[in-house]
């Protein structure tokens, strides 16, 4: 009765168009109430939640980050170093498009501020003079931004790293050479479909004007390194690390660049604030949510299940592949990280899969989700940017979902793709 | 007073406490940033733990995400589901909201009493270095209840009434 209430109320609350989080604190409400326990564990789950978990406060830390660097025309700078380094080859905006997003993603925790910055921005460069049909733009800023899970900072990472109680640094390197095959293996399927459209150059870039390029591009470039020297050395802890990557954000953009005035700081605050309070309720809808349904015991159902099933690890990771690009057709991303991937951990830990190289399996399921039709959210945020049909969009996606699933098979059934860079600074994966 | 002037009362209120809450919420998330800066400083240069500092930053995290979800975010930011909604009529789009806010309004009313309860059961237990009083510390999740309340009480008004396409 409970688990039905529960479940009730949440899908009913979705479907309706009820904000994740709310719908989840909701089902919690609806769950206590009609088993007569206490509504205030309502405010004892979350606050706590919120309270004990001082990893969170990363999450705030690092939209900041994408925010101040957004505004501050750091992309100008990067978007001329992609366009130097891979602008000549055939299809040369779109394989701009990748490079721009892999290396802006090392400064943002998100996609979506991926999509809406590099990704938006050369969408609407390769559109220009109908250089590239609408759709196959749109389509490539989807893919592309979806590296942002991937590459360091990683706000999913860092809820992951609590769900699963996995180190935050080993993550975030086990992320880089997943993120570097998966955006070369799309600029592979760019170079096919460039070629078999006759899509065209750009004017390459002497050599000689290469190195001061670089030169500018260099600071907001160093930044995932810094990070990751920052937390491996143990000077500073991840969510400290977050802050020092907002002062040096602040800094560039203020000190070094000058192009942050006052009232965008002010700007870039609120949208901060707006942001996190909207990742925040979803938080702390889990937080309930996730009580309800370990008091429920479907954890245990579930583990006990799959005992029963006899799964080896290489099959119970393809199941969980299958389940989540299933579950991303109608669930966001975040909501499918904070609920349904908290059951899976411990029934993977319990296979021995290394839990690192299982977060990393779970961020590519992301990605694919995030720019999977008929939902993928960042393929209705760049149609809303750029004006595109959603239509036209869903025709030229199918080819970069396809290159996604196989870098997605590669790591889930070779784990040092992942443990390579991890294992090499110390880290013993089980 | 007619309806007309509790109407533009009503929102010229609402844009007041949106745009307080506003900058309250901005000013704690500098607060947050400047405490976390400070700590590391203080940890480097004086080799103090500054204990006090992560309690700090949190308590004002959590006022933000609260605070700022009764009177910021806009429903539009929120991330939802709205493949359905996206693809229906505005009649029954206004249907789907009436729903949405009688399932939302109602679930929190009835949960409203045990919450403010168990918030105020909370005096006596305090934070663990600052000592502040974890009722207060909390009480921004009654806040959030109470707005919630408020803001589904609004939009019901407004898709009842004879211009519920605005609300929509």
């Amino acid at each position: 009765m409970g688990l039905a209430v529960l479940a009730g109320v949440f899908v009913l609350g979705a479907v309706i168009g009820v904000p994740m989080g709310l719908a989840m604190l909701a089902a919690g409400f609806g769950y206590l109430l009609t088993t007569h326990q206490d509504v205030g564990l309502v405010v004892d789950q979350t606050m706590n939640g919120l309270y004990n978990n001082y990893l969170l406060l990363a999450v705030p830390l690092f939209i900041f980050v994408a925010n101040v660097m957004n505004a501050s025309g750091v992309l100008e700078r990067l978007l001329a170093f992609a366009q130097a380094g891979v602008g000549r080859f055939r299809g040369g905006l779109a394989h701009v498009n990748v490079v721009a997003n892999l290396v802006f993603s090392g400064m943002s925790g998100s996609a979506v501020a991926d999509v809406a910055g590099p990704g938006l921005i050369v969408a609407r460069m390769m559109m220009k003079d109908g250089k590239y049909p609408p759709g196959f733009a749109a389509a490539t800023s989807a893919a592309a931004a979806t590296l942002g899970p991937l590459v360091p900072p990683s706000i999913p990472m860092i809820f992951y790293a609590l769900i699963a109680n996995a180190s935050v640094g080993a993550l975030f390197l086990a992320g880089v050479v997943p993120a570097l095959g998966t955006a070369l293996a799309l600029m592979g399927a760019i170079a096919l479909i460039a070629r078999r459209r006759g899509f065209p150059a750009e004017a390459p870039v002497g050599w000689r004007a290469l190195l001061p390029i670089f030169w500018r591009a260099l600071p907001p470039l160093a930044l995932p390194g810094i990070l990751l020297g920052i937390i491996y050395s143990g000077i500073a802890t991840p969510t400290e690390a977050a802050a020092i990557a907002a002062t040096y954000a602040l800094v560039l953009a203020i000190g070094v660049y000058r192009s942050l005035s006052a009232v965008q700081l002010f700007a870039v605050i609120a949208e901060t604030v707006r942001q996190t309070a909207a990742i925040g309720l979803i938080m702390a809808g889990a937080f309930v949510f996730n009580y309800a349904v370990a008091n429920e015991g479907v954890p245990n159902a579930i583990r006990a299940t799959l005992v029963v099933w006899h799964l080896r690890p290489i099959a119970f990771l393809l199941a969980v592949n299958l389940l989540l690009l299933v579950l991303a057709i109608a669930i966001d991303e975040i909501t499918i990280l904070l609920v349904i991937v908290p059951l899976l951990v411990p029934v993977a830990a319990g296979l021995g899969i290394d839990l690192v190289h299982f977060g990393v399996v779970i961020m590519l399921n992301m990605m694919v989700g995030l720019a999977l039709p008929p939902h993928g959210l960042l393929l209705f945020v760049i149609s809303g940017l750029t004006g595109t049909s959603i239509g036209a969009i869903f025709r030229e996606i199918p080819v970069f979902i396809a290159t996604m699933i196989v870098v997605l098979l590669a790591v889930t059934l070779l784990p040092d793709i992942a443990l390579m860079l991890p294992r090499l600074f110390g880290y013993a994966a089980s | 007073m007619d309806e007309k002037f509790l109407l533009l009362f009503s929102k010229r209120s609402a844009s007041f406490l949106h745009r307080v809450a506003e900058s309250l919420c901005g000013a704690m998330f500098a607060a947050v940033f400047v405490v976390f800066v400070y700590k590391i400083v203080m940890r480097y240069a004086a080799h103090d733990a500054v204990a006090w500092a992560d309690e700090v930053s949190v308590v004002l995290f959590i006022w933000i995400v609260f605070l700022a979800n009764s009177a910021v975010v806009e429903d539009r930011r929120q991330i939802t589901f709205d493949l359905l909604y996206r693809h229906v009529g505005p009649r029954t789009q206004r249907a789907l909201a009436i729903l949405r806010v009688v399932l939302i309004g109602g679930i929190f009313a009835a949960a409203l009493p045990g919450s403010l309860d168990y918030i105020a059961f909370l005096w006596r237990e305090r934070t663990p270095v600052l000592l502040w009083r974890l009722d207060i510390v909390y009480a921004c999740f009654g806040v959030f209840m109470v707005a919630i309340l408020v803001r589904a009480f609004a939009r019901l008004a407004g898709l009842l009434g004879r211009n519920w396409r605005e609300s929509l």
